[in-house]
Order: C-alpha cells, then sequence, then structure tokens
C-alpha cells in the first residue's frame, strides 16, 4: 500500500483530482463561451427585426397621407409627396409641397448600405437602419411594385405593395416582409424599374 | 478514520469550491433560459404585415364598389423562411367581414403552425364600400 507518513495529499490523489479539475474547468468554460455567443447573436437578431418593422411601419404610415407617390426600383428610392397649406400674401393662404424621401444608400446587397430618409431633395441622410452597436446589417432587398387584380389583370388602385429584406453582418440571418398600403388620397402614382 | 484529522482544512476549501462552482454553473443556466429562440415573434412579425397587405387590397376594391374577400395578395407571400431554418412556414389567410350599411369590419385571420406550435393574429379594419 501507498506509505502515507506525512499526510495530506499522494501523488495518486492528484492524479485523479486535477483531470476532473480541468474537465470540469473546460466544460464550464465551453458553456459560457457558447452562452455570449447565443446572447450576442440574439441581440443581432432583435437589431434586424427592429428594423425591418421600424422601415415599414414609417412607410404605411407616411403612404397612407400622401397625395404623389413616385417609386423607383433602379436605385430604390420611395417619395411621397403632401400638399400643406400655408400663409400667402394678405389675407390669402397658399399651397406648398412637402416631400419625404426613402432612398437607398450604398447599394443593394453592399456592405454596410443603408436606408435614408429625407425631408428635401439635397443631401440631408438621415439613416434609419444600420449603424446600431448591437448589430450592422445590410440591405439586400428594397422591391416597390402595384399589385394585380387577379381576375381582370389590371393594376389594383392606388395599392403600394413593398418587399424589404435585411440581413445582419453579425449572424448573417435575413429577414424578408411584404406588405402593401393603400393610399386613398393618392392622385399620382407612378413606379419606374 | 483518525487521519481524516489531517484533512479537515481540504474538506472546508472543498465546501467552499463547490458552492462557488455550483452558483456559476447556476448562474449560467439561468441566463440560458430565456434565451432558447422563440421564432413565432418575426413570424407573428410578417403576419401581421400580410394581413396589413391582405387589407390594403380589400380596401382598394372597396373603393371601387366591390367587396371581395378571397385572398387578394401576392401568392409568394404566402411562404415565408424567416428564421425557419429553410423549412418554409405557410400562411392560411382568411377574411370576414360584418356589414352595417355601407360600412363593414373586416376581419383578418392568418394561422400557420411553427415546430408544431400553431398560432394566429387577427387584424379589423373599417372600411367602407363606395357605392357604383
Amino acid at each position: 500500500m501507498f506509505r502515507n507518513n506525512s499526510g495530506g495529499f499522494v501523488f495518486a490523489e492528484f492524479a485523479i483530482a486535477l483531470p476532473l479539475l480541468i474537465l470540469l474547468g473546460w466544460g464550464l468554460a465551453t458553456v459560457s463561451l457558447k452562452l455570449f455567443d447565443v446572447g450576442k447573436n440574439q441581440l443581432a437578431d432583435y437589431v434586424l427585426e427592429e428594423e425591418v418593422h421600424d422601415v415599414l411601419s414609417r412607410l404605411i404610415y407616411d403612404a397612407r397621407a400622401a397625395k404623389k407617390v413616385i417609386a423607383e426600383n433602379g436605385a430604390p428610392t420611395l417619395t411621397f409627396t403632401y400638399r400643406m397649406i400655408k400663409a400667402g400674401t394678405a389675407n390669402s393662404i397658399t399651397t406648398s409641397e412637402d416631400k419625404r424621401i426613402y432612398i437607398l444608400a450604398g447599394g443593394l446587397g453592399n456592405e454596410g448600405s443603408k436606408i435614408n430618409y429625407k425631408r428635401v431633395t439635397y443631401y440631408l441622410g438621415n439613416p434609419i437602419t444600420g449603424n446600431n452597436y448591437f448589430g450592422e446589417t445590410r440591405v439586400t432587398q428594397f422591391k416597390f411594385s402595384q399589385p394585380k387584380n387577379k381576375i381582370s389583370g389590371e393594376p389594383l388602385k392606388n395599392v403600394l405593395h413593398i418587399t424589404l429584406e435585411l440581413e445582419s453582418e453579425i449572424t448573417h440571418h435575413k429577414i424578408k416582409i411584404s406588405t402593401a398600403v393603400y393610399m386613398p388620397s393618392c392622385e399620382e402614382f407612378k413606379i419606374y424599374d | 478514520m483518525g487521519r481524516l484529522n489531517n484533512e479537515r482544512g481540504f474538506m472546508l476549501l472543498n465546501v467552499i469550491f463547490l458552492t462557488l462552482i455550483t452558483s456559476f454553473a447556476a448562474m449560467l443556466l439561468m441566463n440560458a433560459m430565456p434565451r432558447v429562440r422563440n421564432p413565432q415573434s418575426v413570424l407573428k412579425l410578417t403576419a401581421i404585415h400580410l394581413a396589413n397587405e391582405q387589407l390594403a387590397m380589400i380596401e382598394s376594391k372597396a373603393a371601387d364598389g366591390e367587396l371581395d374577400l378571397n385572398y387578394l395578395g401576392k401568392p409568394e407571400d404566402l411562404t415565408t423562411e424567416n428564421f425557419s431554418q429553410k423549412v418554409p412556414t405557410t400562411f392560411n389567410v382568411t377574411s370576414t367581414d360584418k356589414p352595417n350599411g355601407n360600412l363593414h369590419s373586416v376581419t383578418v385571420k392568418v394561422e400557420w403552425t411553427a415546430n408544431g406550435r400553431e398560432d394566429f393574429i387577427e387584424l379589423e379594419r373599417t372600411i367602407r364600400v363606395v357605392p357604383k
């Protein structure tokens, strides 16, 4: 048997305890790394979901009241024009036009492509996607169309169909959501390809 | 048993170590619990926008004097691959209406099944059918 004249641990006890300790530590380290990874991915997915929803709900809200809608698929741009009333000369009022523009900056599918929101035609970009601390996104699809009546094949009057797809740079997940909005007071509606 | 006298210090240390390790593991597991991915939220968002699409189509047709409760949206919008690991989810859209003169309260119900769980959303909008 072992000669135990000094008390405490002997070599055999270390030989058993040390691998167990290493195994335990390794297991805990793996699990915690996996957890941090899952947490990071979840934050990035949350940002992705939130940005798609935000852009679409803004678009629908703006489209609803527009007088003039011009959509362009080549370099995705969506222009809404509203008629505003402003004070004219003495005892009169005149109307003026106010614009809201959604424009894709950076090109479809490119790194860092984002959707800008502008109130005027000259450059004053206000990005409404991307640049998020928890997850950068890129725009992979931003498409407008006018749906057709299934029976007669005629385009449905004043309906704008929007498809938006965003990809997360971190998880490389994609979210694609389509929706449509009816614009009751729209007088001019054009889609260019 | 007298020999254990020498190891009392190690036994106390073991109690402390085991407590620390157990609490660390418990902390990790409790963090993991709410992080189990739930795809239903993304599908719900997609379904809400699909129901809005259907309502927009119904509104456009109603402005021309006809209330059509069939599915009027694009056929490709009925399937989605959002967070479903390449397994498409199919939506089922049904519309019902409660007429009150020219005003119809139209309810659009979107149903789907994901991971063996059924779910649905219902959206309602008041739509005026313009007489021809």
